[in-house]
């Protein structure tokens, strides 16, 4: 894919364009701009993220030794579940909406995102929702304590009252999603700049994409799932309560259903980031362009036909069983498709190791673990002993912190010279690799043996044979939190000052971004560029 | 400085073979050919994986070592080749279908629940588990034996953990070695799941639905599991406890358990007539009070509030009328956390721990209850000893107001009255469109007792089923009006449409045979 672009007319048009920013609060509060609002999603998910880590710290002191020793079983029940519920509506899928935000009109040579007010909107009703979500932790009976996944009858019947807030700010969240993958879907039709036919898309805008599309048809569902968690809840409903003619197995049906594509909605936008940062310190165009598209997008159709494969023990006919467990194993196929071409891209090129380089290698081994633990959960008969037990635990964690959260850094570290127009600290951000590294391996891999050994999930103490490893556990635990705290040391160093950055740092660097002056003027491509 | 000591600490502990000595790492083998072939299952997936793990990472490394552009390596320009991704493709495919073929055949010989030798049925409650044994009238509910004061060590105190630590039950589920055990799970609140690694058997229970599982069991001995569905606030807390015997050890012990329940009767019987002084009340109060309601009501009887309100003080222990303080106590209430211990606990016990209630923390009413309280309060005998849920369930039919056998009712009024019944006692298994869950639960839309001989109908509802003991008789919890009702609503509903109009009298007839 090459590109010609008259760049040099375009930066300095910029600079004689007045930017009409408002000043102080109002910038952010009534901003329009993709570059701002992006700015905002990416702060605004590493606080959750800082919020949700607080959270798992406290998880982990409970478990660091038998015994109840700091927090009640329901307090447990309610961290286990704000973790979850904030990490995976406040940390990743945020940040991916902001590096959508900031990347995808620069990207494909547009000037700002197809619909920029709604933008704004999409973005300000988030703090309002996670407002009422953690709010509910001063409540009567406390935050919501039934696990991010909510099952009835424990979240409507049995909840502790926390379902109405739970409902509302999952609503809100909602309603911000389905906004901002409408704003990617539009801005990707209808303004790629000449010539930037789809096949010529770069990867990354391609996975958004396909996100964007799986985000439009499951927030509905969750929506839907949610509402009908509150009738039943408040309003004498029974879709999930069987002495009303309703089925609580529904529920998961029904949520799984969004739930499964949700988790693609998480790791899509990481294939997309990885892909840019690989062939760019490899020094060679990715490999399989065409068979990563297709790859991506059987993905996502597969999402949607695989969601019973995390219900295999809620009594399912041997004949659901089996359709799912092949549906499953499936998806290998693609995954290990994107997989091999990261390896073949890799393979004689010219590696250089700067630590975007670094998140993006140890992305592909680790998510590859997190992917052999799933094949491995797809088998139906050994999914019933895996199933609900730390093997999962450690499944999902590979897939969405070596997974998702190591891509968010890759691309962090990648595009922070665009951003700030300043280089990052490359020592510090090698510590903050090496130290997350090592860390969430101590933390994450051990979770498969306590699995295997049958410690069950989301419990707040445990048998004494694993008590070890819950030890190394919860030292990984805190280690991997404090690394975060260099990440934030290096962004804040790195907004601030540095080395200046060139328009383009990387040299083997590719795509229209690249092309504007760092960091990226106010207003960019007002005219569109042009691709051969 | 960190990494270093991180890199230390994993270093030091992977050396340390003590640490590895008295530590599982992998899935257990168990002790059935279901849990043998999970394991072969789990040990070849986790090989194909480790392998092909070896060969891409491999390679990446090969590459992040040779093709070093430090090294002077000039990058190549290759990016597609139709050969090799086909290859990549097509190779995936062959060794998924190398896992998928054993995973089949393990899978469908875990589903198949047919020819069991025993029925056990395995109910879920927040947090302890009830078993109930289909072909032996024995039930018994299983709870945690840890004690209170070996896991709550928030003040820093901390009583020396025993050896199976949050593993132990008081009584534990007793099966026969080498025979085909069924179990039907279900749940009386929230979503639990019965698992014990063992056997591989993890099942989920459901509320108002009845999952099927099934073991045989190759060795006698001790197996430990947990629940593994969150299920609220003491899901870490309600273990599962399987004793494995042989075939003569079970036999006595079944028969233990009979003459167990025969003495519990006795000593229900004897209770009624008894008088327990005030001191003795408290005593015994207070240890139930600790053992069934200190986990939500707290010891303090705070609660924790909204959804485990406190008793200290409250208008149900204090103020309100002991009859309704134990009708709580006895039969639950519906829609909330609050269960019936009416099948838990023997009257005794009920009316000690209302006694406590009562009169602890500053609720000085006074009341001393009674088990013969108890009775009047509630119109009937505890159903914590099977042998006496039977005698009562008898009673209470011999004592209820003579039913007018020879009142007739229009079809009109028996399929108002046969849908009420119908959702009452029978929806749960045969659904409210009548078709089931097969196989354990037969369809009655078009089935052929629903649609052939009344008699035989009659008799499935009032004796039940010799051959699926999941189908209770009916004869006790039913009046014959009822059950005249409920056949006649069968016949005639959905596409059963046979016209048949059954009454008491009729019902009356058949249970005479």
């Amino acid at each position: 894919m090459t590109t010609d672009v008259l760049n040099d007319q375009d930066s300095h048009e910029s600079e004689h364009h007045d930017d009409h920013k408002m000043t102080g609060i109002k910038r952010w509060l009534y901003t329009t701009n993709h570059k701002d609002i992006g700015t905002l999603y990416l702060w605004f998910s590493f606080i959750m993220f800082l919020i949700g880590g607080a959270l798992a710290m406290v998880i982990r002191a409970e478990l660091f030794q038998p015994g109840l020793q700091i927090v009640e079983p329901d307090f447990f029940n309610q961290l286990t579940t704000m973790h979850g519920l904030i990490m995976v509506f406040g940390a990743i899928m945020p940040a991916f909406v902001g590096f959508a935000n900031w990347m995808i009109p620069m990207m494909i040579g547009a000037p700002d995102m197809a619909l920029p007010r709604m933008n704004n909107w999409s973005f300000w009703i988030l703090p309002f929702a996670f407002a009422i979500l953690l709010s509910s932790f001063f409540l009567e009976g406390g935050a919501p304590n039934f696990g991010w996944t909510f099952y009835a009858p424990l979240s409507t019947t049995y909840s502790n009252g926390s379902t109405a807030f739970f409902v509302f700010a999952i609503h809100i969240m909602g309603a911000s999603s389905i906004m901002g993958a409408i704003n990617i879907v539009v801005t990707i039709m209808n303004m790629r700049a000449p010539g930037m036919t789809y096949m010529k898309m770069p990867l990354f805008v391609w996975t958004f994409f396909i996100t964007a599309y799986l985000l439009i048809a499951v927030m509905p569902i969750l929506a839907g799932v949610v509402t009908m968690l509150l009738t039943d809840t408040y309003f004498g409903t029974s879709f999930f309560d069987a002495a009303g003619g309703g089925d609580p197995v529904l529920f998961q049906h029904i949520f799984w259903f969004f739930g499964h594509p949700e988790v693609y909605i998480m790791i899509l936008p990481a294939f997309g980031i990885v892909s840019t940062i690989i062939p760019a310190f490899s020094r060679k165009p990715l490999f399989g362009y065409s068979s990563m598209v297709y790859a991506t997008s059987s993905i996502a159709l597969l999402s949607f036909i695989v969601w019973a494969h995390h219900m295999f023990t809620t009594g399912m006919p041997l004949f659901g069983e089996l359709f799912f467990m092949y549906c499953t194993m499936l998806i290998a196929v693609p995954t290990g498709v994107k997989v091999f071409n990261w390896v073949a891209t890799m393979w004689r090129g010219s590696l250089t190791f700067e630590t975007p380089m670094m998140f993006s290698i140890a992305f592909v081994i680790l998510f590859t673990i997190g992917g052999f633990s799933g094949l491995m959960l797809a088998l139906t008969p050994v999914d019933f002993q895996y199933h609900d037990t730390y093997f999962v635990v450690a499944h999902f964690h590979y897939v969405l912190v070596t997974g998702s959260l190591f891509s968010i850094f890759a691309g962090a570290y990648y595009w922070l010279p665009k951003w700030t127009g300043h280089m990052y600290n490359e020592t510090l951000g090698k510590w903050h690799f090496w130290c997350s590294l090592i860390s969430v391996n101590l933390l994450f891999f051990p979770m498969h043996f306590l699995g295997l050994a049958g410690m069950p999930r989301r419990i707040p103490d445990y048998a004494l044979q694993f008590a070890d490893f819950n030890k190394w556990v919860s030292i990984g635990g805190f280690a991997f939190g404090l690394s975060q705290l260099i990440f934030l040391v290096v962004v804040i160093k790195c907004i601030r000052g540095g080395e200046k950055a060139p328009a383009k740092p990387w040299d083997g660097a590719e795509g229209l971004e690249w092309t504007v002056a760092s960091p990226a003027p106010y207003h960019t491509f007002s005219t569109p560029p042009k691709i051969d | 400085m960190k990494r270093g000591n991180l890199g230390w600490l994993l270093v030091g502990s992977l050396l340390s073979s003590s640490a590895w000595a008295d530590m599982k790492l992998n899935l257990t083998e168990g002790v059935t050919q279901v849990s043998k072939d999970v394991y072969d299952l789990h040990m070849l997936a986790l090989w194909i994986c480790i392998i092909i793990g070896v060969v891409v990472f491999g390679a990446m490394f090969w590459s992040m070592f040779f093709h070093r552009k430090s090294k002077g390596y000039k990058a190549a320009d290759f990016h597609e080749s139709t050969t090799v991704e086909i290859l990549w493709t097509a190779i995936p495919i062959v060794i998924l279908i190398a896992m998928a073929v054993p995973a089949t055949s393990t899978l469908i010989d875990m589903e198949n629940n047919d020819d069991s030798d025993v029925t056990i049925q395995v109910t879920g409650s927040q947090w302890k588990w009830h078993y109930k044994y289909f072909d032996q009238d024995i039930e018994y509910y299983s709870v945690l034996s840890t004690p209170r004061e070996q896991y709550e060590n928030q003040n820093g105190k901390s009583a020396d953990k025993g050896e199976h630590y949050l593993l132990e039950v008081d009584k534990p589920l007793v099966i026969p070695v080498n025979k085909k055990v069924r179990f039907l799970i279900t749940s009386d609140d929230v979503i639990h799941a019965w698992w014990v690694p063992a056997f591989a058997v993890k099942q989920d229970a459901n509320p108002g639905f009845i999952n099927e599982a099934w073991t045989k069991v190759d060795k006698p001995g001790i197996y430990r599991g947990q629940c593994a569905e969150l299920c609220g606030k003491d899901h870490g807390f309600m273990p599962i406890v399987v004793e494995v015997k042989s075939e003569a050890d079970y036999a006595k012990w079944v028969d233990e358990q009979h003459q167990m329940a025969a003495n519990a009767a006795q000593a229900e019987k004897d209770s009624l007539n008894a008088s327990v002084p005030m001191d003795e009340l408290m005593a015994l109060g207070e240890t139930t009070y600790i053992a069934y309601c200190a986990a939500c009501h707290q010891p303090s009887g705070v609660g924790l509030p909204p959804a485990f309100p406190a008793l200290k003080g409250s208008a149900i222990a204090t103020t309100g009328s002991a009859a309704d303080h134990i009708n709580i106590v006895f039969n639950g209430r519906a829609g909330t956390g609050m269960q019936g211990y009416g099948k838990q606990l023997s009257l005794k016990e009920i009316a000690a721990v209302v006694t406590y209630e009562r009169n602890a923390w500053g609720n000085n009413t006074g009341d001393a209850v009674q088990a013969s309280d108890v009775k009047a309060a509630t119109g009937g005998a505890s159903t914590a000893a099977p042998v006496a849920e039977v005698q009562a369930a008898v009673e209470e039919v011999v004592e209820a107001p003579a039913e007018d056998l020879t009142k007739e009712y229009s079809m009109a009024e028996m399929m108002v009255m046969g849908e009420e019944v119908y959702n009452k006692a029978c929806v749960a298994c045969h659904q409210p469109t009548g078709k089931g869950l097969p196989p354990a639960f037969p369809a009655l839309d078009g089935s052929i007792i629903t649609t052939g001989d009344v008699a035989k109908h009659l008799d499935m509802v009032i004796n039940g089923s010799a051959k699926n003991p999941a189908m209770a008789a009916f004869s006790a919890q039913l009046t014959k009006t009822e059950i005249a009702a409920v056949v006649t609503f069968e016949r005639n509903a959905w596409g059963n449409k046979t016209g048949d109009l059954i009454q008491a009298a009729d019902v009356a007839a058949a249970s005479a045979k």
